[in-house]
């Protein structure tokens, strides 16, 4: 299996669209999952995966816009093989 | 009900006003708007026996949870409003017997980018007598 040549094929079924305020947009599973902070308070664990060619211009403190929310990104994880996994605050 | 509960509770009352009144004690449930306060004993140690009476010092942690861009500097204003509440009656309302001592000591516990636990921890000094802790 080529991760990178059957990415676009995911995203396609699985992806939606994020507006990068470096310029440009970008296709990617958006996950915005429930999480404990603190113990006690609840809180919202959110990432964007997608192609690593794609959001190669984003940088930390950036914004992705998603669904008209704009989210700014506190970290970068590109796993080596072409995808890139986009923390975001 | 022992001292101990009673300085705990007074502790709370004392703080009642801060943090638009989002302020717990021994808190485990889930908390949905911050920033709150957050009350708990974190050791008691009875230091000296004189005629029947016993010397207590009660360490409690009064946490403040907030978050922001610089979550310590968000959970500043709180902070100071817990302090200044605290030490406005150093009696905790409960008459010379008790005393808050002057001094603290603050930690904090930053998570997910933008959330704090920043928490001072105060020593509160009283005697008891008989079975009372």
């Amino acid at each position: 299996m080529d991760l990178v040549a059957d990415l676009p094929l995911m995203l396609t079924d699985f992806g939606v669209n994020a507006t990068l305020s470096v310029g440009g947009t970008a296709t990617g599973v958006f996950d915005n999952g429930y999480v404990d902070v603190l113990q006690i308070v609840g809180s919202a664990s959110r990432a964007f995966t997608g192609s690593a060619a794609d959001l190669a211009a984003v940088t930390i403190g950036s914004t992705l816009t998603i669904d008209s929310v704009a989210y700014t990104v506190a970290a970068l994880e590109p796993d080596g093989t072409g995808v890139t996994r986009v923390i975001l605050k | 009900m022992s001292t101990r509960e009673t300085v705990l509770a007074a502790i709370a009352a004392q703080l009642s006003g801060v943090a638009g009144g989002r302020v717990y004690r021994s808190r485990r449930e889930q908390i949905d708007a911050l920033p709150a306060v957050v009350i708990e004993p974190v050791s008691a140690e009875a230091t000296e026996v004189v005629l029947g009476a016993v010397d207590h010092e009660l360490t409690v942690a009064v946490a403040v949870l907030a978050n922001g861009e610089t979550p310590d500097g968000a959970a500043d204003a709180t902070l100071v409003d817990v302090h200044a509440a605290l030490v406005a009656d150093r009696s905790l309302g409960l008459g010379n017997g008790v005393t808050l001592l002057p001094g603290f000591s603050t930690d904090w516990d930053f998570e997910a980018f933008d959330f704090v636990r920043a928490e001072n921890r105060y020593r509160v000094v009283y005697a008891t007598t008989g079975t009372d802790f």
